[in-house]
């Protein structure tokens, strides 16, 4: 009897620890190509004009476009391709951005910037960059690119000629960064995080650091911003996210600790939803963001143990990176607008 | 059990009844567990995004009320272990700690030879934190409110005073208030919904009777 007893509670206990350890990833995933063997997925975007998810395909050498209504994927070749995958995100293609009609691609494999036509489906100038790449932003308001490289503590900037052709302008130093990068274009701005416990505002035309606050994070990582309300997100790896008002130097306006290790955060503007993907909690958190900029918990999902990543698009999904299967999970949200 | 483990337990209890002693009505105990994390301190919080495990070092001391029911008091340090720092001396600087204090009620089974278990039921508080600190810039979270807890253990004599054995826990908390402190944040604030935290805990324990 004592034995028996025994036994049950060792297997409850058991059963109670495993709690959290099993879990289905929640959303529909959608394969890319040559994915199986891992994909080191980093930056993710949505293209409001293309109506398509982007994603660099890391070791694939692909930049890979997902139609989020039928999940039917085009892929666009051509850059630096890896057939193993390391389980970082060090390896080919690794961030985007739109602008000017075309698309503008960094690659950790070659160290290129590419300008690719979408249209076209190709790769239409390519330039060299000194170092490796993190995130590549286009910058309307003086037709540059920014690129960050941390490797080197600086900030990369490209003048675009009326073609897209990019040629090298100017560096900026950051100490300690720079980490992530979102561009305000109503108020000339952009935004990239230093490593630890502060972000960075730059002016777009002095291309001068003009302010620099507390984001709320030990070790920061994804950015985001809502741009008609002035509120900046920052996402930290230990699981804190935070608000930022940058009308009013930065002040935090709301915080919130659910989940942890999330790295790139993603950005409904529409809903005011922010979605933090992190492998820590294998998990995808969804926090409603009201117009006042408090933050309120909305939902979390299970995702992969790998995942970092996350964007939405305009149709309300978000989509979540799994770099251990080379896939992205889209995840319905369902929740009613925050504003 | 393994059978082997019980078959000497069983020639122990068999070959030293000199151990036997009379009960005593003071007991003072010390344990060093292994609490796993399950469950959440608050709604979309798991315990396990911010901790591998705690490190629980124990006091308690119980008096005897009855024949076989003690009162005492229960006293937990517990180290929390980081799970995201990325360096030595990161990791030691973002270990946090989990704080119980609780009145306990002890029911002392019987006595069956050296064998002398016994069953620890307590209703107390908690404190809990964790850190990361990553290049000296640290964000702290906590979470404090009600833990209930029961252990189990199984104690052998070992002399007329000394008893000592392997202890089984499991504690439940709920949270009433979670707190962030990082750069440029010093907050304090409700839960987000109320969360059933367990600690299943397993170790050892040492009891001196006096």
């Amino acid at each position: 009897m004592h034995a028996r007893f025994a036994s049950i509670s060792c297997v409850a206990l058991l059963a109670l620890v495993a709690i959290d350890c099993n879990a289905t990833p929640a959303g529909t995933p959608v394969a890319l190509p040559d994915g199986s063997p891992g994909i080191g997925f980093d930056d993710l975007r949505y293209s409001t004009t293309l109506h398509r998810v982007l994603v660099p395909g890391g070791r694939s050498g692909r930049l890979d476009l997902i139609d989020p209504q039928t999940l039917e994927v085009t892929s666009i070749t051509g850059f630096g391709v890896t057939n193993d995958f390391s389980g970082g995100h060090d390896d080919g293609p690794t961030s985007v951005d739109e602008g000017l009609g075309k698309l503008f691609v960094t690659d950790r494999t070659t160290r290129m910037l590419s300008v690719v036509d979408p249209v076209a489906r190709s790769i239409v100038a390519s330039v060299a960059l000194p170092t490796g790449p993190d995130y590549v932003r286009f910058v309307a308001a003086t037709n540059e690119l920014w690129i960050t490289e941390p490797g080197a503590s600086q900030m990369e900037i490209f003048a675009l000629a009326a073609d897209g052709t990019p040629t090298h302008a100017a560096f900026i130093p950051v100490g300690n960064g720079p980490e992530s990068l979102v561009v305000d274009a109503t108020r000339g701005r952009a935004y990239a995080h230093r490593w630890q416990g502060s972000t960075l505002a730059f002016d777009v035309k002095t291309r001068a650091i003009v302010a620099e606050w507390p984001n709320g994070c030990a070790s920061s990582r994804g950015i985001a911003l809502d741009e008609v309300r002035g509120f900046l997100f920052s996402g930290c790896n230990e699981g804190t996210a935070a608000v930022l008002d940058v009308a009013h130097d930065g002040k935090i306006l709301s915080t919130i600790a659910k989940g942890s290790g999330f790295d790139v955060i993603g950005y409904a503007p529409a809903l005011g939803h922010l979605h933090l993907a992190g492998d820590t909690c294998a998990c995808m958190i969804t926090l409603g963001v009201s117009s006042s900029g408090a933050l309120s918990f909305l939902d979390r999902v299970d995702a992969p143990s790998s995942t970092h990543c996350v964007v939405a698009d305009d149709v309300g999904h978000a989509w979540v990176c799994d770099p251990d299967d080379g896939s992205i999970l889209r995840v319905d949200d369902t929740h009613p607008s925050s504003l | 059990m393994k059978p082997r483990l019980a078959i000497a337990f069983a020639c122990a209890a068999a070959l030293v009844p000199s151990i036997a002693r009379a009960d005593h009505d003071v007991q003072i105990g010390g344990a060093m567990a292994w609490a796993f994390p399950a469950g959440s301190f608050e709604e979309g919080a798991r315990a396990s995004d911010e901790t591998f495990g705690v490190a629980a070092f124990s006091l308690d001391g119980a008096l005897r009320v009855h024949e076989k029911l003690s009162i005492g008091l229960y006293f937990q340090y517990g180290i929390v272990t980081p799970k995201l720092c990325a360096s030595s001396s990161d990791c030691t600087s973002s270990l946090g700690h989990d704080v119980v204090l609780a009145p306990l009620v002890r029911w002392r089974v019987g006595r069956f030879g050296v064998f002398t278990p016994s069953i620890d039921a307590s209703i107390g508080y908690e404190w809990f934190t964790s850190k990361l600190s990553d290049r000296g810039v640290t964000s702290v979270r906590g979470h404090r409110g009600v833990l209930v807890g029961v252990d189990a253990f199984a104690g052998f004599a070992l002399s007329r005073r000394v008893i000592l054995g392997p202890t089984v826990g499991l504690s439940f908390g709920i949270a009433d208030h979670a707190s962030i402190e990082s750069p440029g944040v010093d907050a304090s604030h409700a839960v987000d919904g109320h969360a059933l935290h367990l600690w299943p805990k397993l170790g050892a324990r040492v009891v001196f009777e006096i």
